[in-house]
């Protein structure tokens, strides 16, 4: 008996994040702050202060596409070990607009898979399609 | 035999169910529904392949593990009769 099923991706692992960071933002490693105490991010004018694990300095946000940001951009790990994206309303009508979350989750939940099952001794493969989505394959099962 | 994935748009996840893959460290396994069944018929002696909601038998084989693998490719992302949600 086979079942459906759907898996809501949430950002628990923080190499895979930072990963699916460095993939999605072009950003290197070293370009990605990493806390394990949470601290300040640089916000502009009103937006509330806050605090994050990762961080994105606002220099390096629109680096890749010309768009300036402007304020850090981070993620902070909450009470449940899941790490929330804090990203100002002006930068998410910018250069983090729904569709860049909606490639950054994916792209996590690829290097997750990934992570996951090279530590089995398999090798994932994947397939982008025009419409965003993208086709996961392993090979190595015995 | 382990079930292709598919990533949609929003970053979530859509595939067969299987514990070759922890899907638990992707995120919340939701949206469960059953797909296909794989039963026994004993005046064939052979394992069957049936979609849910359906007593055609789609395919059969004396083999279990061939019936299963049969039966993961056919109604997974790939799959003839894949009916789960959108396609690439």
């Amino acid at each position: 008996m086979s079942r459906y099923c759907e898996i809501k991706t949430q950002f628990k692992d923080r190499e895979s994040l930072i990963l699916a960071l460095m993939e999605t933002g072009g950003w290197t490693r070293e370009q990605i702050e990493v806390h394990d105490t949470p601290v300040e991010m640089r916000r502009w004018g009103r937006e509330k202060i806050a605090k994050a694990n990762l961080i994105i300095r606002k220099k390096n946000v629109g680096q890749k596409t010309n768009t300036y940001a402007f304020n850090d951009i981070g993620f902070v790990k909450d009470e449940n070990g899941q790490y929330q994206a804090i990203i100002s309303d002006i930068d998410r009508k910018r250069s983090c607009d729904d569709k860049w979350l909606g490639k950054l989750t994916g792209n996590y939940a690829f290097r997750t898979l990934e992570r996951d099952q090279r530590s089995r001794g398999r090798s994932v493969s994947r397939t982008r399609s025009e419409n965003g989505r993208q086709r996961i394959e392993i090979s190595g099962y015995r | 035999m382990i079930p292709t994935l598919e990533i949609d748009e929003k970053g979530n996840v859509h595939t067969l169910y299987t514990d070759e893959i922890d899907l638990y460290a992707i995120g919340e396994v939701c949206n469960v529904v059953k797909a296909s069944n794989v039963e026994f018929n004993q005046a064939r002696q052979e394992w069957e392949v049936t979609k849910v909601g359906s007593s055609l038998v789609l395919y059969s084989n004396k083999n279990r593990d061939a019936a299963i693998n049969w039966e993961i490719e056919n109604f997974g992302i790939q799959g003839k009769y894949y009916c789960g949600q959108g396609e690439l």
